[in-house]
């Protein structure tokens, strides 16, 4: 039997051979201009009280009112270090104001309180290192301790067992020049470093890579094996926010958006059949969602993104029409509810009374949630119908738009400040509209217009600083000025690259 | 010596039509590649038990340790009990995550635990080593057939290569898991019925202690010592373990559980039948002192006791026990052809029809290759040697990076490929020096393979992507699998199967009282009545059970 290989595909058998053995002894990052310093750390011995779990089982330290933690480096400061910041990952969901003081190690020079309020899961928290203690801080370290809160802190912490956090979330100094890379967000999107909570969360980022992933082998590996991390095996296995194992369950309905991507890539997953259930249970007569039962359902624009969208998913990938109803009437509610002249309201009840007018992270869900869920739809009357509605609500947010490319963090109070998940998710809206012939070219300059204004938020490894915090604290949370690292933002950054 | 008579041949020939209907039938359940090479994570434990015995002991069983236990007497048992070990082991330590990592086939995690070279290195010199092993299986078969018959040894391979491969290439998996069923039960009785002749021929065992002494303990020759029988455990654990059929058992498994159950159900089985099969060759040493070839001690014990008819039925058995192994061998390496070769280099967005088509071509390349190889053996320098030897050179090497791939997570790529290559070389070296005993050149073949595998593992990579990747893949192996839920079409094809089962089970029935009516009066003529009434009464129970399923 004679057999013959074509030209490729005896290139493509030489290839795989040739690059054996280079490829099998691994290879190093890529060059990057800052650097991660891994900490050594003493002091943060844990144990997690029964019944208690941290994402991925991954190993973690804990600060406490009782338990002060030291930090150490024992190097000299790298060459053309010119910045330096300090940082930790929460490996819990903080629910009160948390206040570390961070001091010199061996000196006790006080350098800085550090405010970890209101921490979210997998939420990297950073501090600028002043120029006048980076000296000592390689030479000693520093001590961090609690002086606020109640309750133990948990952070990922690195390890010697196979169990450890990525090394962006593990405790270190990112050090830094001048020059900062303009892509570096890509490296954080298409790492470990970009796994957030299960929920809305992870749905960004998965979404982002999902899009991404249309143009990059590497996005669409990552995303299958953070897919892997949560939905292996047919299961779904996550950390809950009370620092609870989870399996197979859903909590609520802003966790339905990381199943938008789950259809998309596995259709026959069944815990797609769970989260529909899910959805049906928490539908009123009229096909509304939303979390709560009869005056204490509360709608919210997150759900335009969170349900509406998944369900147009599942409704096309699973061939159910029924699914396109509860889809579009989950979507209508929102519009009639909480768009109310020039302002649109983050959350409301059936009854009329409206919270969180123009705040922009609220705003960015009810954008997103409309143009994904208008991709995926059915043609139809409604469909048209929505189409237009959007196009309004796009026409009203982008008079609130600065001149830097950014919104405040409530449109209409600018003493609240610029903020960057609003505005990068309010872009990501504009630009999938754009994309697929929803908006015209205006939406598209402004979500440019938005990139380029974020791009001074980006930290020099690629995360989105000027993030408002995750909506625990109430409205005087977002109002205060408070900015954080939120990672799940990469999501929306993905979008925004896509041409 | 008596050669087989007309009515052997038509037990033969009744048992392949039987063999080969039951792969055309099969071959309308299979409508991907996942039927094809895993049969839909469909199969019960117990058919996977049975299959994970039927496809490690083939003829060179009756060959190869039947001659050691007419040389060695029952020191053969013990070498043979080797095999319960690899089933226990993997009740704690492998059935469970070879079912968690999702794989179709055996070498397709070595892409996510190491790297894409790897894995396609580790493919490609898998089925070589392949090939080579299924040669040496068929060309036992071949030997035993020749000693029993007047076909010629070139005859008996090529026929049995193209029966094996025909239901094979038709029916997938599934062929594979319900021939081994059938093949069990047709080696299970055919080998019994010898057991009592060859006691009552050989004067019971008080008589076989008085002739033979020294055969009947356990630890006699060279083979009863401790170096030899730790070298031998150690390397039989670490082949079966690392054997591609062996793992396709549990990744095929329904759940985890039906995989720990199948691998206990087939450590009995490695514990029972070594006696079954090795006690007639024991006992022949008392009945036949002066064979020359003790290789052909069962055989030749065979010839002697069993009628004919009954010795057709014990042929058939032999080819049972060879053909299941052969169609397990070529389906998975169909597997790993197809998938980590085929669609993995050249085509992968192959379609489903593509893939199946091809996997259905591999089985075949597989079985032309390995059938014509099978003629060429002899010049290995018998079965068992060119076995000892492709085990000792090339298993250890290639299979340290596959089990403990999956049980440690530090090792490093090349330290995969350092003990593939230098594992193989060392092997190589040692074997060719006449001074270094098989033991000792065994011993630290595997020694160096382990050591450098895990030293690796001290020198972490910094490459952030792989690291990823291995944590993806072992945080995979930390979460239990939850199997889909029962449907209308999973009872359908249940029913199917059992349908199957029990045309196969009637009409080996009647073959056994076929066999065995022309000698009703002879112990060995009843045991064949009994054994086929059996097979008839299970026959009307499941196609009774599944009328009266069928009315409800």
């Amino acid at each position: 039997m004679n057999i013959f290989f074509t030209r490729r595909q005896m290139l493509a058998i030489a290839t795989t051979m040739a690059t054996a053995v280079a490829t099998a002894f691994g290879s190093r990052d890529k060059k990057s201009n800052y650097q991660y310093l891994l900490a050594k750390l003493s002091g943060s011995e844990a144990t997690l009280p029964e019944g208690k779990y941290i994402p991925f089982d991954l190993s973690f330290g804990e600060i406490s009112l009782r338990q002060e933690v030291k930090l150490s480096w024992n190097q000299s400061i790298p060459d053309k270090t010119e910045f330096v910041r300090l940082r930790i990952t929460s490996a819990t969901d903080v629910r009160e104001t948390l206040v570390l003081e961070v001091r010199t190690a061996i000196s006790g020079k006080k350098i800085a309180v550090w405010d970890f309020r209101f921490a979210a899961l997998l939420q990297p928290f950073e501090l600028e290192i002043p120029a006048k203690h980076i000296k000592a801080v390689f030479s000693e370290g520093v001590t961090l301790r609690m002086i606020e809160g109640t309750k133990p802190f948990w952070f990922f912490t690195g390890s010697s067992s196979e169990k450890t956090a990525p090394q962006a979330y593990l405790p270190h100094l990112l050090v830094y020049g001048e020059e900062l890379q303009k892509d570096a967000w890509k490296d954080r999107l298409l790492s470990f470093g970009s796994l957030q909570t299960f929920g809305w969360q992870q749905g960004i980022v998965w979404d982002g890579l999902l899009d991404l992933s249309k143009h990059s082998t590497k996005a669409k590996t990552v995303l299958e094996q953070q897919l892997n991390l949560y939905f292996a095996n047919n299961s779904l296995v996550y950390c809950n926010l009370n620092n609870i194992k989870t399996i197979e369950k859903i909590h609520t309905v802003e966790s339905i958006l990381p199943f938008a991507i789950l259809a998309q890539t596995n259709p026959t997953h069944p815990l797609l059949e769970t989260a529909i259930s899910f959805c049906e249970a928490h539908a009123n007569t009229l096909g509304v969602i939303a979390d709560g039962t009869g005056n204490n359902r509360m709608v919210k624009t997150e759900e335009c993104y969170t349900v509406s969208y998944p369900l147009a998913v599942l409704a096309k990938v699973l061939n159910r029409p029924d699914l396109v109803k509860l889809s579009i009437e989950t979507l209508k509610s929102r519009i009639e509810v909480l768009e109310k002249g020039n302002s649109i309201y983050q959350r409301g009840t059936e009854q009329g009374e409206l919270f969180f007018e123009n705040w922009s992270r609220g705003v960015a869900w009810y954008l997103l949630g409309l143009a994904k869920t208008l991709v995926h739809l059915p043609e139809s009357t409604e469909k048209e119908s929505l189409t237009i509605s959007f196009k309004k609500s796009v026409e009203k947010v982008l008079t609130y738009q600065q001149h830097n490319g950014l919104w405040y963090n409530f449109f209409h109070q600018p003493d609240t400040g610029f903020e960057t998940s609003g505005t990068a998710g309010i872009a990501a809206a504009l630009k999938v509209g754009f994309q697929h012939g929803f908006l015209n070219e205006t939406a598209k300059k402004a979500a440019m217009n938005a990139s380029i204004g974020l791009f001074p938020y980006l930290a020099p490894d690629g995360y989105l600083t000027g993030t408002a915090q995750v909506n625990k604290g109430g409205e005087a949370l977002q109002k205060n000025g408070f900015r954080v690292i939120s990672p799940y933002t990469l999501g929306f950054l993905a979008h925004l690259t896509i041409k | 010596m008596n050669k087989l008579q007309a009515l052997d041949y038509s037990a033969i020939i009744l048992y392949m039509i039987i063999m080969s209907g039951i792969g055309i039938f099969m071959g309308r359940l299979v409508k991907n590649i996942n039927d094809y090479f895993k049969g839909g994570s469909g199969v019960s434990w117990i058919a996977g038990g049975i299959s994970n015995f039927m496809t490690k002991f083939s003829t060179v069983i009756f060959v190869a340790f039947g001659g050691i236990a007419y040389t060695d007497g029952l020191v053969a048992i013990t070498v043979l009990w080797a095999t319960i070990f690899p089933s226990l082991i993997a009740i704690f330590f492998f059935a469970k995550r070879w079912k968690r990592t999702g794989i179709m086939s055996p070498v397709e995690f070595l892409e996510t635990r190491y790297n894409a070279p790897i894995r396609q290195i580790f493919s490609w010199s898998g089925v070589v080593f392949k090939l080579l092993d299924d040669m040496i299986k068929l060309y036992s078969i071949g030997l035993f057939v020749t000693a029993a018959s007047g076909i010629s040894f070139e005859t008996a391979v090529i026929g049995c290569g193209v029966v094996v491969t025909l239901y094979t290439v038709i029916g997938g998996f599934w062929a594979v898991i319900v021939t081994d069923v059938v093949q069990f039960v047709i080696l299970f009785f055919a080998t019994l019925i010898l057991v009592p002749l060859s006691y009552t021929a050989a004067g019971g065992i008080e008589n076989m202690q008085a002739v033979i002494p020294q055969n009947m303990t356990w630890f006699n020759g060279k083979k009863g010592m401790p170096l030899w029988l730790i070298t031998y455990y150690a390397l039989l654990i670490i082949r079966y373990l690392g054997n591609w059929t062996f793992i396709q058992r549990f990744y095929s498994a329904k759940t985890e559980k039906d995989g720990q159950k199948l691998a206990a159900l087939s450590a009995f089985f490695f514990f029972i039948f070594p006696v079954i099969f090795l006690f007639p060759p024991l006992a022949a040493r008392v009945i036949l002192p002066n064979l020359q070839n003790p290789e052909m001690a069962y055989v030749s014990l065979c010839l002697e006791l069993l009628p004919e008819g009954i010795m057709g039925l014990m042929m058939a058995a032999m080819f049972s026990a060879t053909m299941s192994v052969l169609s397990a061998e070529y389906n998975v390496t169909a597997s790993v052809l197809t998938r980590d070769i085929y669609q993995r280099v050249f085509r992968p967005n192959a379609s489903s029809k593509e893939s199946l088509l091809v996997g259905r071509l591999m089985t075949l390349a597989v079985g032309a290759i390995v059938t014509i190889g099978a003629l060429f053996v002899s010049g290995f320098g018998g079965a068992f040697e060119a076995n000892k030897l492709l085990g000792g050179v090339f298993a250890v090497p290639m299979i340290v990076p596959v089990i403990f791939g999956v049980l440690m997570r530090k090792p490093q790529p090349w330290g995969a490929l350092a003990t593939l290559f230098l594992g193989t070389l060392l092997g190589f070296v040692m074997n060719a020096n006449k001074a270094i005993s098989w033991e000792v050149a065994t011993l630290i073949e595997i020694a160096f393979c382990i050591t450098i595998f895990t030293v690796s593992g001290l020198f972490p990579s910094k490459d952030s992507a792989y690291n990823q990747k291995v944590d993806t893949f072992f945080h995979k192996l930390t979460v239990p699998f939850v199997p889909e839920k029962e449907t209308n079409v999973n009872d359908k094809f249940r029913d199917t199967i059992k349908l199957m089962y029990g045309i196969a089970f009637g009409l080996t029935g009647l073959m056994f009282i076929i066999m065995g009516f022309p000698s009703r009066n002879l112990i060995s003529g009843k045991l064949a009545l009994a054994a086929g009434t059996l097979c008839l009464v299970s026959a009307s129970f499941l196609y009774f059970r599944k009328r009266n399923l069928q009315s409800k």
